[in-house]
């Protein structure tokens, strides 16, 4: 118990050196000002702004990601309410009963109840993973490559079975990414792969490049179309910005139920907040006196899920922080920006930059108390930004991109790939394949190749090793149990069912 | 323009994505791929690869049985718009500088739009790369030439 007290306050030490305090100040209040612009959701929020976190020291560039990270995630929230267009999946429970409340004038109380239950939750969260991650550490240790390879397996997959449409193409997706990924120099044997004698392509391609193309140029074009068919957005009036005493008390229980929840569910790589928030929902319209009263614009609706979905967004970071793996795109985005960084997150961050590791944990949660500061004053300004015409806004934010591609190596070819890469994006969303997925493969594809290298010539090149090793064997199962509960009859139903009710 | 009643989408992507997987094979197979116990930088693109031509096949071969997702007519104006912009800021910036190459990329990227007139937009161009200037150049010291060089 001393111990973990006293890592944490080493990490908070390392998260209030003012540098880091500014640094996350900065990227929260950077973070909201993108992710509030409808059509950028979190993703392309922190692909957008990925660049900036690079040139700073290490200590100091989580520490802003962190403050990005929860600041696109609110602001998200802040679309999804006013305007009732959801980021990504997470916050579409969010627009249920937010939007409705937005056009009762009750948009800024539905606001500020948010950033109450994304700290309660957020705090929730951060202390789950202090207490959890140095004995999930431990056992990852006693990981061999076998184990990562399906870990990395489960993780993908995961990913895909609560990804909206056809898993079939979302594992296209996924191979895709491991294709990219090859892109570059064989770190085993040295031999370039795939450069097509372009001596750009020499380190392989950049991830935040990619990122910032499928993500960000490619939303970008994608939301001029939609302008152009359906109008600029309309945004809801706002009478009240604090709720009512009544509100509050309505929110307190959904509130905890959603941070005890999303804390648990987030752990399970894959399932995350998309499903935490989508299970909080369903959990506050059973427990509740009123459950007619859902989708009219019901407080509970908007404060469980909200709650829910940051608390998985954080207690997610443990597989990130003990394995080194990622299970969403998000969660991609950070373990891309370590790596460039210097770090390869795994269990040996714990050991061998304990500063590293619990300043993180502790920047999380200074990154939320960030939020609350920043957002509970300024939900005026955000309301006023969705109001900025369009036209002025999207320039501006293609300018960005430019200059964020450009200044991540200085190295005008990064803009060109974004180029590439964005109208691509834009082709295979019209198609009905989501680019998160390949973001995941792209990120593990190296690692992917890496342990699976090793696995094998441990085993001298015997495959079977992925199931005589009982934990290997474990989590290969748990997998295929997933695979088969989601793509039996009954369950499909439910999951298409999940996803209707999100579309309407 | 009606090409067909039925839409068609995932028999092309399908089709594409097994093309991808087979150019991929195409390019493993000129490396050494070494065995299961010591694999050479080809074995791992080979698997992949052959993976990707047997999902598109599965796409496609869904696409010829089942129904099509229904594929939008591209809105080709801010795909190319958005492109050029791109692409005269990735020409400009570093022979003609930041000025140049940023004031061009705002002022065709404007033009995905019809809501701002020529005047106005270069007057929104040349607020947005004075302040870009200050911003990047001179308070974050970003490495481009701020004006064009010659030599």
């Amino acid at each position: 118990m001393i111990d973990f007290l006293n890592d944490l306050l080493l990490g908070l030490s390392v998260a209030t050196v003012p540098a880091n305090l500014l640094a996350c100040f900065i990227g929260a209040l950077l973070g909201t000002l993108i992710g509030v612009l409808p059509g950028l959701g979190p993703t392309a929020t922190i692909a957008m702004l990925l660049p900036l976190t690079i040139g700073l020291p290490v200590e100091s560039s989580i520490i802003m990601l962190a403050g990005i990270y929860y600041g696109a995630n609110y602001g998200g929230s802040t679309t999804a309410i006013m305007v009732n267009l959801p980021g990504e999946a997470s916050s579409v429970v969010t627009a249920l009963d937010g939007y409705q409340m937005a056009r009762k004038g009750q948009a800024g109380a539905a606001l500020a109840i948010v950033a109450v239950g994304s700290f309660v939750a957020g705090s929730v969260g951060t202390l789950i993973v202090a207490a959890l991650s140095p004995a999930l550490t431990s056992v990852a240790l006693s990981f061999g490559p076998a184990e990562y390879f399906s870990m990395m397996v489960l993780g993908l997959l995961m990913s895909v079975i609560l990804a909206h449409g056809s898993v079939l193409k979302s594992v296209a997706m996924i191979f895709i990414g491991l294709a990219l990924g090859i892109v570059g120099t064989d770190i085993n044997t040295g031999v370039t792969r795939f450069n097509f004698g372009i001596r750009d392509l020499m380190d392989g391609i950049g991830f935040v490049t990619v990122a910032m193309g499928l993500f960000g140029v490619a939303e970008i074009i994608r939301n001029l179309e939609e302008r152009h068919h359906d109008g600029d957005t309309v945004v809801a009036h706002v009478d009240s910005l604090i709720p009512s005493k009544q509100q509050m008390k309505e929110s307190v229980g959904p509130i905890c139920r959603g941070s005890a929840l999303g804390a648990f569910l987030g752990i399970l790589p894959g399932a995350g907040p998309t499903l935490a928030s989508f299970a909080s929902y369903a959990m506050e319209k059973k427990v509740s006196k009123y459950p007619e009263r859902f989708g009219t614009g019901e407080i509970a609706g908007v404060a469980g899920p909200e709650s829910a979905n940051n608390s998985a967004a954080q207690t997610s970071f443990i597989p990130l922080l003990t394995l080194g793996i990622p299970t969403n795109s998000v969660m991609a985005l950070l373990i891309g920006a370590l790596i460039v960084q210097g770090i390869q997150p795994g269990p040996m961050v714990i050991k061998e930059q304990p500063a590293l590791f619990w300043g993180l944990i502790a920047s999380m949660w200074v990154g939320n108390l960030m939020l609350l500061i920043i957002n509970l004053p300024l939900v005026g300004v955000w309301i006023k930004l969705l109001k900025a015409p369009h036209h002025y806004l999207y320039p501006v934010i293609l300018l960005l991109c430019a200059v964020g591609a450009y200044s991540l190596a200085n190295n005008s070819t990064d803009v060109l790939l974004m180029v590439i890469f964005g109208v691509l994006g834009y082709f295979l969303i019209k198609a009905g394949f989501e680019p998160a997925p390949l973001i995941l493969g792209f990120v593990l594809g190296p690692m992917m190749e890496e342990n699976l290298r090793r696995a094998m010539t441990m085993s001298f090149g015997d495959p079977t090793v992925f199931f005589t090793r009982p934990i290997s064997l474990g989590i290969l199962l748990f997998t295929l149990a997933s695979v088969l509960l989601m793509t039996l009859p009954g369950l499909r139903k439910k999951r298409q069912e999940a996803f209707v009710e999100e579309q309407s | 323009m009606k090409i067909a009643s039925r839409p068609r989408t995932d028999i092309w992507a399908g089709l594409l994505i097994a093309l991808f997987g087979g150019l991929g094979v195409w390019f493993s197979l000129d490396m050494r791929l070494g065995s299961a116990i010591s694999m050479g930088p080809g074995y791992f693109p080979l698997l992949v690869f052959s993976c990707i031509i047997l999902l598109g096949l599965i796409i496609a071969g869904k696409g010829v049985r089942g129904t099509n997702i229904e594929f939008g007519r591209p809105l080709w104006r801010p795909i190319i718009i958005i492109s050029l912009a791109l692409l005269a800021f990735w020409a400009f910036i570093d022979r003609l500088g930041f000025v140049v190459a940023s004031s061009a990329l705002m002022l065709i990227a404007i033009k995905a739009q019809d809501k701002l007139k020529w005047g106005q937009a270069i007057v929104f161009t040349a607020i947005t790369v004075a302040l870009a200037s200050l911003l990047f150049v001179h308070a974050l010291g970003l490495p481009f030439p701020l004006w064009p060089t010659f030599d």
